[in-house]
């Protein structure tokens, strides 16, 4: 029995490394990696003596969906020609990386060992970076393109945060930079529900001392004006005030007029 | 490279050079480190620019859907917890 260790580094390269994920690379075979971009992943080739990235399974053309299996797939072999693996992804491991899930699944259906290390994720910037408290008023989070294709319940007196916004409406999944035109249609949907002039930001984090934090402040109507990069996540602050609940006020009521009965 | 991503690393720390880190690299990489040029770092390096994140592929089929909402995850998709 082998172990697969999928393991998060985090977002900013070097600074968010943990102590678990450190030694969990050092105590591996062998290292295979998918970094953010050229500097994190020329950071990760330096990790380990056997160290692979995984970039090559991408292609021009090719859909993701393909490229996430190959990578599936490549882990797995890797993993039966040794004891222990670490699958090194930036940011932390289970949140929006397929290929971390896929792998895990596959590896313990085949009596592997399969553990995931968590790494800080662009979601634990954003709350940082941003002075979120995702507590105030709730938080709900989509991938951007999944919230175009289904039909949600989703709250506007909460914070709404959509990941992979570059790729909104993409249903090839062939694509890697943004579409205007679906930028549009999502900006349309989303002003059913939203005033045109309600602020929106477009946020990445750094993922290096040579970045800046990008916070891009705009009215949601000028959405596809800014540049979406495959970074960038959109933040949708709360439009609304928080309804009551009248229910749970009126149920309260009435618990409280029985004791007063009944102590009487 | 490795003498630079240690430096970009100590800097992100916020950490302070030591002289052997200085020398560590050319004069012309250190005044690009310092004036956090990431495109001639890059380039400098010769890095390719066209790396791509891990992006998850919009499910569009409702087939695909592994959970409903109200059912527990797959068994063999429970993983060890440490
Ligand atoms: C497939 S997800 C991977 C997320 C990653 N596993 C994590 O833990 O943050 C890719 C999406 O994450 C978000 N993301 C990745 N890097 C980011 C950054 N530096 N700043 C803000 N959002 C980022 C963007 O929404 C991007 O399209």
């Amino acid at each position: 029995m082998a172990r697969l260790l999928c393991v998060g580094v985090g977002i900013e390269l070097g600074a968010h490394l943990t102590p678990a994920a450190k030694k969990a690379i050092a105590s591996s075979d062998v290292v295979l990696y998918a970094a953010s971009d050229s500097l994190f992943e020329a950071w990760m080739a330096e990790l380990h003596p056997q160290a692979h990235s995984l970039q090559s399974f991408y292609a021009p053309g090719k859909s993701r969906k393909t490229s996430y299996q190959e990578m599936t797939q490549f882990i797995l072999q890797t993993l039966e020609q040794n004891t222990t693996v670490a699958a090194v992804f930036y940011g932390h491991p289970g949140v929006f990386v397929q290929p971390a899930r896929l792998a895990m699944a596959a590896a313990i259906k085949q009596g592997h060992e399969a553990i995931m290390l968590p790494g800080i994720s662009a979601e634990d910037c954003l709350y940082a970076d941003l002075n979120i408290d995702p507590g105030r008023y709730g938080c709900q989070m989509y991938e951007a393109s999944q919230f175009l294709f289904y039909q949600r319940n989703f709250d506007t007196a909460a914070y709404l945060i959509l990941w992979q916004i570059a790729l909104v409406g993409d249903q090839s999944h062939t694509r890697f930079q943004e579409n205007k035109e679906n930028v549009q249609l999502f900006v349309e949907y989303l002003q059913q529900h939203y005033p045109t002039e309600h602020e929106v930001i477009v946020y990445e984090a750094r993922a290096s001392y040579l970045d800046d934090l990008r916070k891009v402040t705009i009215p949601l109507a000028q959405l596809a004006t800014v540049e979406l990069t495959e970074k960038s996540t959109l933040v949708i602050p709360p439009a609304t005030k928080m309804q009551r609940n009248k229910f749970f006020e009126q149920q309260q009521k009435n618990i409280n007029n029985l004791t007063l009965i009944h102590s009487r | 490279m490795k003498a630079a991503l240690k430096i970009i690393e100590k800097l992100g720390l916020g950490e302070t050079l030591s002289d052997a880190d200085k020398a560590s690299v050319s004069d012309e990489l250190m005044q690009m480190l310092k004036e956090r040029n990431k495109r001639l770092v890059e380039k400098y390096l010769d890095l390719t620019p066209d790396i791509h994140c891990v992006l998850l592929p919009a499910d569009d089929d409702e087939e695909e859907q592994e959970e409903t909402p109200n059912q527990e995850p797959e068994k063999d998709t429970i993983v060890a917890v440490r």
